[in-house]
């Protein structure tokens, strides 16, 4: 088993000299044991001491972990399936309660004991560190007072949180608020591990400084064999960098093949130098990433990784595809009339549009299905072809507009 | 060696800005002539603010209702390439079905919406002269369940003393972010005020404190409708010193 972790500043922070308040950890230890840890204090000038939260949260879990391990009764885990927990406030929204087993309490005591230190912890940093000069002038009066009088602490600190952990024959995950974890398995095939929560949506997330955030761990083990070959964990900077969970997953498959192909030391340089990039392309957020792997599974299943990314880029081309051909149909119709309504023309402007950029997009996919397509099969890989092909170039069609850019007044030119 | 490479995706993230627009039969005349005026003049501001801002592109949705609704398009579009068709008013209000087909569209697998992750809550702009003719809180009932909404940026425009301000209200969950215009000009200015206010903070990364974007956004236009001649926000109606001039 192998691990990294990283987080840097986001792109936004940079602007407004605020400083990363992501967390990371990561380590193998003799005994056996992997663990990986992301912790994203809460933005916003009420958190104004999140980055410290996010800091303790992560030494916290880690401890805590290491105790837990030692002191549970494996047969609680060992021979256990693949079971996802769901948070307690969900099921009490559900009304399904699914924690009946002593292996619930013994982590419903684990994530107890997370939150009890946190909050010990973050008392303890904000007696001994009063109020700073700066942290005076940024933070409105409301919250100085409550600061100061030791009311609504965890507020200032909090953070969200997740954390994998290995053992030889057992695993566990759990995650608090939002961000991803995403696990790849010796097929290839990805999920996320822990059940999603429903109440965290946009720039919402259930927190540690939650009232009930006891209430809202969700969490997975197994331990009856089943092991992921790389898990993923990543803030939400890095998840609302890609969007679709489809290019956050292949962007984690790259790295994946990354470890194989060009080793720990070369990808891991290669995720300090490309997270900050990627804050400033995507979400301009804190980044941090956390992984755990298995360097002898990942080499086995590499050639399935590619296949996945070839397969993901085929579904990409056939949905191209259906446009180009729904968009052509439709100019073809609106081309066999006199178009005399305004609405028609503003139609077939579209439709030509519409042509244009999927016959763009497919361009860009292809390329992306060569290169694939060359890594699978090497140098002799056959290029991607299809039905539908490329953009015609017969003849040109060019929509002049006579008036205002955004008026549907338009002439139709024809360029032979 | 860059990880960010032909083979990895990074897309731009988004922002969705609606526009809904009462179309019923006392909006006839000056009223929806302005309104069609200030959206196409506002459609180029917008993309302005969408080329040049790196944290989101703006794409924009209309929806029309009279007796019952209809959106301009069936799928958002890009600032820049949407291109206004005037819209014609008759018929009656039917604000509850638009709010009903707005909750529609408001998600990912049969509406304009995409992944939570990569997008920004959306802004919603509500139009309206008159009163519901239709079971308005039914269709309310249903928009208010809905995560994008809550999440949304809602501002209301009141044309004129006759529209239903505690609807609009309603609508925007506080009656700070409903504005009352009382003529054509206050009314053009006022759409493109909310309109850029609303695009400018909703399609940024960051934000001001704990300060919701909705309540950086009313703040803003509250700040505007001081300067525009006709306009007020609708707290200040009782004290209202303007008439309705639509001529």
């Amino acid at each position: 088993m192998r691990c990294f972790d990283f987080h840097c500043q986001g792109e936004s922070h940079k602007a407004t000299d605020k400083v990363c308040q992501d967390y990371s950890y990561s380590h193998i230890d003799e005994d056996g044991l992997a663990i990986a840890v992301v912790c994203d204090g809460h933005g916003g000038k009420h958190y104004f001491r999140s980055d410290v939260g996010a800091r303790f949260a992560t030494e916290i879990i880690a401890n805590n972990v290491r105790e837990f391990i030692n002191n549970i009764d494996e047969t609680l885990l060992v021979g256990q399936p693949f079971t996802q927990q769901a948070a307690i406030q969900t099921e009490i929204d559900r009304q399904d309660f699914r924690k009946e087993r002593p292996v619930d309490n013994a982590f419903r005591q684990l994530f107890a004991s997370i939150i009890g230190q946190w909050q010990q912890r973050i008392e303890q940093h904000a007696a001994e560190n009063p109020l700073t000069d700066k942290e005076n002038t940024q933070v409105e009066e409301q919250y100085r007072k409550e600061f100061q009088e030791g009311y609504k602490l965890e507020k200032i600190y909090g953070c969200t949180l997740m954390a994998y952990v290995s053992m030889p024959r057992y695993w566990f995950a759990f995650h608090l608020g939002d961000g991803k974890m995403i696990s790849f398995d010796q097929d290839a095939q990805w999920k996320e591990p822990v059940l999603w929560d429903d109440r965290c949506f946009l720039n919402k997330t259930t927190s540690i400084c939650d009232s009930d955030a006891l209430n809202e761990f969700r969490y997975t083990y197994q331990g009856d064999g089943g092991f992921p070959i790389a898990v993923f964990l990543g803030s939400d900077g890095m998840d609302d960098s890609f969007g679709e969970d489809t290019n956050l997953v292949n962007f984690y498959v790259r790295v994946a093949k990354s470890l194989v192909k060009d080793g720990f030391e070369a990808t891991f340089a290669d995720i300090k130098e490309t997270l900050p990039v990627l804050s400033k392309r995507g979400s301009q957020d804190d980044m941090s990433i956390a992984c755990v792997y298995d360097e002898e599974e990942l080499k086995v299943a590499l050639p399935k990784f590619i296949l996945w990314q070839i397969a993901i880029t085929k579904a990409g081309i056939l949905k191209v595809n259906n446009k180009i051909l729904e968009a052509t149909d439709k100019r073809n119709d609106l081309e066999e009339k006199v178009i005399t309504l305004e609405k028609d023309k503003i139609a077939l402007r579209y439709a030509q549009n519409d042509i244009e950029r999927a016959y763009t997009e497919k361009q860009q996919l292809v390329k992306k299905m060569n290169v694939l397509l060359e890594e699978y099969y090497g140098k002799d890989y056959v290029p991607y072809q299809d039905e539908v092909g490329e953009q015609p170039k017969e003849r040109q069609q060019v929509w002049r507009m006579d008036d205002h850019p955004f008026r549907v007044h338009l002439v139709w030119v024809e360029i032979e | 060696m860059s990880l960010l490479d032909e083979t990895v995706s990074v897309p731009r993230r988004t922002m969705m800005l609606f526009f809904m627009i009462d179309t019923s039969g006392s909006m006839a005349g000056s009223k929806i002539g302005a309104v069609n005026d200030a959206v196409v003049n506002v459609l180029p501001m917008l993309d302005e603010i969408s080329v040049t801002n790196p944290d989101a592109e703006i794409k924009v949705a209309a929806l029309e209702f009279s007796t019952g609704c209809n959106w301009l398009y069936n799928e958002p579009k890009l600032a820049n390439e949407f291109v206004w068709q005037d819209v014609q008013a008759n018929g009656l209000t039917s604000l509850g079905a638009a709010c009903e087909e707005l909750e529609n569209k408001l998600s990912r697998s049969k509406g304009f919406m995409q992944s939570a992750s990569g997008s920004f809550a959306p802004a919603i702009i509500l139009l309206s002269d008159g009163a519901p003719t239709d079971n308005f809180e039914a269709g309310l009932a249903k928009l208010k369940a809905n995560n994008w909404f809550k999440s949304a940026i809602k501002v209301a425009i009141a044309i004129g003393d006759d529209a239903d301000k505690e609807v609009l209200t309603k609508f925007t969950g506080t009656n700070e972010a409903v504005f009352t215009v009382h003529n054509i000009d206050a009314l053009k200015q006022i759409i493109r005020v909310v309109a850029i206010t609303s695009s400018q903070i909703g399609s940024k990364s960051s934000t001001a404190g704990d300060t919701t974007k909705q309540d950086q956004v009313i703040s803003e236009v509250q700040n505007a409708v001081d300067n525009i001649d006709g306009a007020e926000v609708a707290t200040k109606v009782d004290g209202s010193s303007y008439a309705d001039d639509w001529d």
